[in-house]
């Protein structure tokens, strides 16, 4: 695929659907008519590394379908947090989070209070207004680091990567060798985003109510729990450690998949030994009616069916995110290897 | 790049960008195409980004101030832009009074 051809898809991927294909259609033109111009100037056809020269002044592919967006909303508290560029990311992102959160807190709060577990109404609200409270901080601070790289670094995108796609690939930084090159702004990311999930690790283990919400009194948490927080931590905190050492080392790309591969697999483990472990909640009460009985196992089935999803979750993002990866590295070693 | 030259470059391109949307009218009173009318602006020492010039287009497209066609040139069909009557009526009132403006700033300056 050429190179131009990559660069009217990412900008197409952040345009409005009903636009698109007009938007595409002229910018092409104008792109092919300065490459024309500039093949005329030379005498000769255009080298890739001249035509993303060319690329680069159109500008961030990012950038420029924010700019045909024509809406000019934006974050601002005293100064500009988050672009229009960036903003109607941001609010997609922002309502499925805290759409999907409310509605879970929502339908956990009337099951509960439906089977006979005592809630009151300010615990509820309390307990939905702490958790839309920390995903708005936690997205908005993510957001706001990925506004901040792309007003600093306007040119360090790379279109000659076809592995990586959307806005990692655009926030990605071009090398002049075209060695592949682990993204600095993908292991801050990881990094910022383990140390936050171990703060909330932290904080749910000394209040529970950040992960119980309402129903925080009703229920006591199994052992399982308990032995499984040590490696989880350790996961968490090896991944860290992973994306520290790619951010002063981003040519260590091997060891980066190798890395994620065996947390990956460590992450199934634990989970598998989630699923495996028995109950994952009782109730405070010590004699239960059969009730209460109903609503615990009816709990401890959704905490089970939430484990597995999430260990098909981690599966497939492994599968989708490494394999390729680890495909082209074992390609680069036969390749490499003496016949 | 140092402070004060940030500071420069930031009232530059807030001076430029109003006046841009001037010279990008006055200059489609002839009918041209995006990648042409921005060489033309860059003649006249007017640089424009690309990622600017062509949304910016759209935007006075949408606002009734330009019509566009999609039409062949040379090997390949291409976007022309012109002026719209409203764009023509807005942008003798806008050339009024960028005159009354320069006037007054020459008189504030000279002063």
């Amino acid at each position: 695929m050429e190179l131009l051809d990559r660069y009217l898809i990412a900008v197409g991927q952040n345009l409005p659907k009903p636009q698109r294909d007009d938007i595409i259609r002229e910018l092409s033109e104008n792109i092919r008519s300065q490459f024309e111009d500039k093949e005329v100037e030379l005498g000769r056809p255009l080298s890739e590394v001249e035509q993303e020269a060319i690329l680069k002044q159109v500008g961030n592919p990012l950038l420029v379908a924010g700019r045909y967006r024509q809406d000019d909303r934006s974050l601002t508290l005293g100064r500009r947090i988050i672009g229009p560029a960036l903003f109607p990311f941001y609010i997609k992102v922002l309502w499925f989070n805290l759409g999907v959160s409310s509605l879970l807190t929502t339908l956990v709060v009337l099951a509960l209070s439906q089977a006979g577990v005592r809630i009151t109404v300010s615990g509820a609200i309390s307990s939905l207004f702490w958790t839309v409270l920390a995903q708005f901080a936690v997205i908005t601070l993510i957001f706001a680091g990925v506004e901040k790289h792309v007003s600093r670094f306007p040119d360090r995108w790379d279109l000659r990567k076809p592995q990586e796609s959307g806005l990692s690939r655009l926030l990605d930084h071009a090398e002049p060798d075209g060695a592949p090159r682990i993204s600095r702004f993908q292991s801050i990311s990881h990094f910022v985003a383990g140390a936050v999930f171990l703060v909330w690790l932290r904080v749910v283990t000394h209040s529970p109510m950040w992960m119980f919400g309402a129903a925080v009194g009703a229920f006591r948490i199994e052992p399982v729990w308990h032995h499984i927080y040590i490696p989880f931590v350790l996961v968490v905190f090896a991944g860290m450690i992973q994306a520290a050492i790619n951010f002063i080392r981003p040519d260590w790309v091997r060891f980066a998949v190798l890395a994620r591969a065996v947390l990956s697999l460590a992450g199934l483990g634990i989970l598998a030994l989630l699923a495996t472990g028995g109950p994952l909640l009782t109730l405070r009460d010590a004699v239960l009616t059969q009730a209460q009985l109903r609503v615990l196992h009816t709990v401890n089935e959704w905490f089970f069916l939430y484990v597995i999803m999430l260990a098909i979750a981690v599966a497939c993002a492994a599968i989708l995110t490494l394999g390729p990866s680890v495909l082209r590295t074992l390609r680069g070693e036969r390749a490499r290897q003496p016949r | 790049m140092p402070a004060d030259d940030a500071q420069f470059e930031n009232l530059r391109l807030e001076l430029r960008r109003g006046s841009l949307v001037l010279a990008v009218l006055a200059q489609l009173r002839s009918e041209q195409y995006g990648y042409t009318l921005r060489k033309t602006l860059a003649d006249h020492g007017l640089e424009i980004d690309e990622g600017t010039l062509y949304p910016l287009l759209r935007r006075l497209e949408t606002q009734g101030l330009l019509v566009s066609e999609w039409r062949e040139d040379g090997k390949r069909s291409k976007r022309f832009y012109h002026l719209s009557a409203s764009g023509k009526l807005v942008l003798k009132q806008l050339l009024a009074e960028w005159k009354s403006i320069d006037s007054s700033l020459n008189g504030i300056v000279k002063g």
